[in-house]
């Protein structure tokens, strides 16, 4: 049983794991660089420590920090949120030999999947399509002229070690290859601590459609439904859906199948995520995120099911009593992203409120938006019994925000959910720039 | 002789008034009391029965000036468990009063199972130790309050 635990993040995810720890009676322990000192999630948790300056690699990245005040605060665990360490399988490794529970997958498999060739093999395992490309690292350019000759430009090359949209170029002719595998390889280095690409097919105007699932490590495991994705400015992710509008019963059935096969093959603990592009009919493999996701509200809402509080009765062994029929999946839910475009003061903050609408959020009004760290401001998520309900629903949320003080993208975000092209749910990750960047 | 629990708090405050304690702590079954004398800058605090800590919002702050230009602080670089001598029947590295000279241990702070040991940066003397030995100290917590020297 776990009575105490240390949350490893800040702002509005600290916040989220606190509120499943209340409902589940455990005390918890915030931790916080010097410039939190004055936020919610440390004065919401039961006790607090400052573990350093404000630069994250002093503070939330400060592995010994963060186990020494587990360790002398006797917390049983650790919830590492997302990002920073949450997917970091060293940490994770640490964390157990301190003799704590770390809440995620086991460190092993996070080491796995964080590598992405090693992922698309794994994939490639069990079954699933993956977009063309090689299955190993590239060894040199000629291997490169060959692979992409193969799988036909554009190609993009990606950093085996990488993520989060760094460590990537597209290449459309041949003549290029030369200069951007030697670019690709520096990035990777010194982004990554590892030189290693590997080569795709670089997809023009796909969809990113992921998967939720929930397993125990025993057995068990469940799908919540898709999330659509596909709605982003610079690979970062601006509004997220469930059901996706574009997929048929088909195809969301043989995503989600092939999902929970994948998990089951990997033997994989906790909440978890597979990524796929889908474009002209068909799905490919992307990636697999070990961790908890930013968007995970939307796939509570229309499963009924708190993500977090199932991440931490995994984490103490339980097995999961559920089987798909006990995951029925209902309505429509859309989350939408308020970021801060410039930091500073925030002199005036007011959410909304009132039916099927849900804020997750870390601020109010005299809050200061640190520039230390992610500029989120909110989730603002809705349900509705249908994807037309849900966008009014939104709109009606959005309309009651008031953000003073700091630049926003409140404006364009309703930009997004009145357009033509997102109503009819036809659209690629081009959306923004075809709609934000027009009206400019 | 009332028991605790059938005092009332004007009583409790009373008795707390006329002794000499700095701080006071209670409870019983029916609250939890907790007084301290102000200083410059506090103020009485009776805390509720849920609350269990106060400490968490004094200790982020950052290291107030002392009044007096010579004198620092030293805080902690780490989060760890702090011990003022090398060993639990050593002698402390140092006491109220003890003059150091920089590259001096004065501390030491464990986490992870490493021992620390925290140097000073300059010559000073020990005004004031401010943390409490075998407890835990955050970053930037204010250790010893010195006088350079």
């Amino acid at each position: 049983m776990i009575k105490k635990l240390l949350i490893a993040n800040r702002g509005e995810i600290a916040v989220r794991v606190i509120r499943a720890c209340r409902d589940l009676g455990i005390k918890t322990v915030a931790v916080f660089s010097t410039a939190d000192a004055n936020t919610l999630a440390v004065r919401m948790a039961d006790e607090a420590v400052c573990i350093g300056e404000s630069a994250t690699d002093k503070s939330y990245l400060n592995v010994p920090n963060i186990i020494t005040a587990a360790c002398a605060l006797r917390c049983d665990a650790i919830h590492p949120g997302v990002g920073f360490l949450s997917e970091n399988a060293d940490f994770a490794k640490k964390v157990e030999d301190a003799g704590l529970i770390f809440i995620g997958p086991k460190s092993e498999t996070i080491a796995l999947l964080g590598n992405k060739v090693a992922a698309r093999t794994a994939a490639l395992a069990a079954k699933i399509p993956i977009t063309p490309g090689s299955t190993e690292v590239l060894k040199d350019l000629a291997d490169a002229k060959e692979t992409a000759k193969k799988i036909g430009y554009p190609v993009i090359l990606k950093a085996a070690a990488g993520g989060g949209g760094r460590g990537m170029r597209i290449v459309r002719k041949e003549e290029q290859l030369e200069q951007s595998l030697q670019i690709a390889k520096k990035e990777a280095l010194s982004f990554f601590g590892d030189a290693s690409v590997h080569m795709e097919r670089y997809l023009e105007q796909p969809r990113h459609v992921e998967i939720q699932l929930l397993a125990d490590g025993q057995g068990t495991v469940v799908h919540l439904g898709e999330r659509d994705c596909s709605v982003q400015k610079n690979h970062q992710k601006l509004l997220e859906e469930s059901p996706s509008p574009i997929l048929d019963e088909e195809m969301r059935k043989a995503m989600c199948a092939d999902s929970v096969r994948l998990f089951k093959e990997l033997g994989y603990r906790s909440a978890g995520t597979v990524e796929f592009l889908v474009e002209d009919g068909a799905y490919y493999f992307m990636e697999v995120n070990a961790r908890l996701q930013v968007e995970h509200p939307v796939s509570e809402l229309v499963s009924s099911i708190d993500l977090v509080q199932a991440q931490i009765a995994i984490a103490e062994g339980k097995k999961l009593n559920l089987k798909q029929k006990d995951v029925p999946l209902k309505g429509y839910a859309l989350e939408c992203r308020i970021n801060a475009l410039s930091a500073g003061k925030i002199t005036n903050l007011s959410f909304p409120f009132g039916p099927f609408v849900r804020v997750d959020s870390y601020l109010e009004t005299g809050s200061v938006l640190s520039p230390y760290y992610d500029s989120m401001i909110a989730k603002i998520i809705v349900w509705a019994s249908d994807r037309d309900k849900g966008l009014a629903v939104m709109m009606r949320a959005l309309e009651e925000v008031v953000i003073e003080g700091i630049k926003t993208n409140l404006e364009e975000q309703k930009l997004l959910i009145t357009s033509k092209q997102f109503r009819s749910g036809r659209f690629g990750t081009d959306l923004y720039q075809k709609v934000c960047e027009q009206e400019k | 002789m009332d028991t605790i629990e059938n005092m009332d708090l004007a009583s409790v405050l009373s008795l707390f008034e006329q002794s000499s304690l700095s701080e006071m702590e209670l409870s019983c079954s029916r609250y939890s009391l907790k007084f301290k004398r102000p200083t410059s800058e506090d103020q009485v605090v009776v805390s509720t029965p849920v609350k269990t800590v106060a400490k968490k919002a004094e200790a982020a702050e950052p290291v107030a000036q002392s009044a007096s230009e010579d004198l620092q602080t030293i805080n902690s670089p780490i989060v760890g468990t702090f011990y003022l001598t090398p060993a639990p029947d050593a002698p402390p590295y140092v006491k109220v009063g003890s003059q150091v000279k920089q590259g001096d241990v004065v501390c030491t702070i464990e986490a992870m199972k490493l021992m620390n040991q925290l140097e000073t940066e300059y010559d000073c003397e020990i005004v004031e130790i401010l943390a409490k030995p075998e407890a835990l100290v955050e970053f930037g917590q204010p250790l010893f309050k010195v006088k350079k020297l």
